[in-house]
């Protein structure tokens, strides 16, 4: 059985307003036990919604999300844990205490999260810390802390939700060479939300690429070559052509998106 | 292994050098002016005392017991006046905070509380507690109490939803919402709100002394100055004002947030 299916998923915002928007249109998906998927698309295509609603944090207005063959009514870090992409670290809390609260959250006993809490900082590198404050950590420094946060859980799926998005490039570069190895020693299924092209491609096991708003799956896309990859992989032409493809694909939806805006925006006038 | 100081560490120390230097250039400045002002300025002493005679009154005042058991009170006034009002105001702003509706109804009323000039309701909490201590505490309480309740309510209310969709993600029980989330990064806000409070109590307790009481320094102000011994008032001033200082100090280490 699949580990996790979303099953003709429809979710509207605002149903029965003037505002009601269509965010994810009829989306089917599963994902296996252990697969890396990373989900690429236009801006606003209903990418998070769908990462949302996979994790429970958001209901579906049709059809249904199933974990492990149980429909996903609410969160459950256990099964799925976020990680979010502007790390939403508690400030007020030390980085010992922030990589230990979502396990706080789920019920463990203070003696656990904490040891599970150092656990985890010193398999994301940052066993040092741990007495520091968030704000004393650079931007991907406090992405690792999030990350040690979902995998003190031991979940059996990660979602994240553009994780480097707000990093630069050489720093987004150097956490993804690192985060391949940690992943791949976690073991974990990911679902991955990202604007880059490159990272699409490099991590995947499977891409899916979204259309523009309505989010519907436009395409599903095979990486065979293994994981976890050595940077060299972008060099190959199979890397290249995909990217072409990609590029092309997101083009595409781009300019349909802008000219259904264009036209619905002349119909109102 | 020898400290040594860095650049930027020795600029700092002689800024820090700087300030001081100007700080006490200024007091003598001030003092220079008293001195002035008693003698070729010919003011006269029921304004300005001779500044020997203040700093003979405030020997005399250190080392009298009665001054002590008088500015026992006055702090005794404050702190109980501030405690009153931190945990009111506390977990009022608490109970506000939890319906939307009844925090926006509120907040207006306690902004206006905030604002209104309370003094003119003094005479009022003499007539309802009395001349003694709790008509000072209950005054300067109800005071400090409409910022820290304001604050807190507002803190609460403002915390950001990405910290409270962390919370929703692992599955936090409402307890947990609001102890480990909603108050701490409510904390600043409720600190800002305890800081205003406390100097508030400072405040509002030494003018009611002044206003009508039997005892506590602002008494023994209004009592020199009403018996025209002034360099006696002018030394109770200057006691209070130590004091005040020394209360505000404590505060501000108390109510500082550890990651500011």
């Amino acid at each position: 059985m699949s580990l996790l299916t979303v099953d003709n998923l429809t979710v509207k915002y605002g149903v029965d307003t003037k505002d009601e928007l269509l965010a994810c249109h009829e989306i089917d998906l599963t994902i296996e036990g252990g697969e890396f998927v990373t989900i690429i698309g236009p801006s606003g295509c209903g990418k998070s919604t769908l990462l949302h609603t996979m994790g429970g944090l958001i209901s579906p207005t049709d059809g249904a999300v199933r974990f492990d063959g149980v429909p996903v009514t609410k969160p459950n870090p256990r099964n799925a844990a976020f990680v979010f992409q502007d790390y939403s670290l508690f400030p007020w809390k030390s980085v010992e205490e922030n990589a230990g609260m979502g396990l706080r959250f789920a019920g463990a006993s203070k003696a656990e999260a904490m040891s599970q809490a150092k656990t985890q900082l010193e398999f994301v590198g940052l066993k040092d810390f741990g007495e520091r404050y968030p704000r004393a950590l650079s931007g991907g420094m406090q992405q690792r802390v999030a990350i040690a946060r979902a995998l003190a859980l031991e979940p059996k799926l990660l979602l994240m939700d553009e994780p480097f998005g707000a990093l630069d490039e050489q720093t987004r570069r150097n956490l993804g060479t690192d985060l391949s190895r940690i992943l791949g020693e976690a073991g974990q299924a990911v679902v991955m939300i990202t604007h880059s092209l490159d990272e699409a491609i490099f991590w995947a096991d499977r891409i899916v690429v979204m259309s523009a708003r309505p989010g519907r799956i436009a395409e599903e896309i095979t990486v065979e070559t293994p994981r976890p990859r050595q940077l060299e992989f972008m060099t190959t032409k199979r890397f290249q052509d995909l990217r072409v493809h990609l590029f092309e694909q997101l083009e595409v939806h781009q300019r349909d998106a802008a000219e259904r805006d264009a036209s619905s925006s002349a119909a109102v006038v | 292994m020898p400290i040594t100081l860095t650049r930027p560490g020795r600029r700092v120390v002689r800024r820090q050098a700087t300030i001081w230097a100007l700080r006490l250039a200024l007091l003598l400045a001030v003092l220079g002016a008293w001195r002035y002002a008693n003698t070729a300025g010919e003011v006269s002493p029921l304004i300005l005392p001779q500044l020997s005679a203040v700093t003979d009154s405030f020997t005399q005042l250190v080392g009298s017991s009665h001054t002590w058991q008088q500015a026992g009170i006055t702090v005794l006034e404050m702190l109980a006046a501030f405690t009153i009002a931190a945990v009111g105001g506390l977990l009022c702003g608490f109970l506000l905070s939890r319906g939307p509706v009844i925090a926006r109804t509120a907040e207006p009323l306690l902004a206006w509380g905030y604002m209104f000039p309370l003094a003119l309701l003094y005479p009022l909490f003499l007539l309802w507690v009395g001349v003694g201590m709790g008509s000072k505490i209950a005054y300067a309480a109800v005071g400090a109490f409409f910022p820290i309740t304001y604050n807190t309510i507002r803190g609460l209310r403002s915390v950001d939803a990405k910290y409270l969709q962390v919370g929703r993600a692992f599955g936090a029980s409402s307890l947990q919402v609001d102890f480990n989330i909603k108050f701490g990064a409510a904390r600043p806000m409720i600190l800002a709100g305890l800081r205003i409070g406390s100097s508030i109590v400072t405040i509002f307790v030494v003018l009611a002394e002044l206003l009508g009481s039997q005892k506590g320094l602002g008494h023994e102000i209004e009592q020199a100055s009403s018996r025209l011994m002034i360099a006696d008032s002018y030394a109770t001033v200057l006691l209070l004002i130590l004091i005040t200082i020394v209360l505000q100090r404590v505060m501000e280490r108390l109510l500082r947030a550890k990651h500011e």
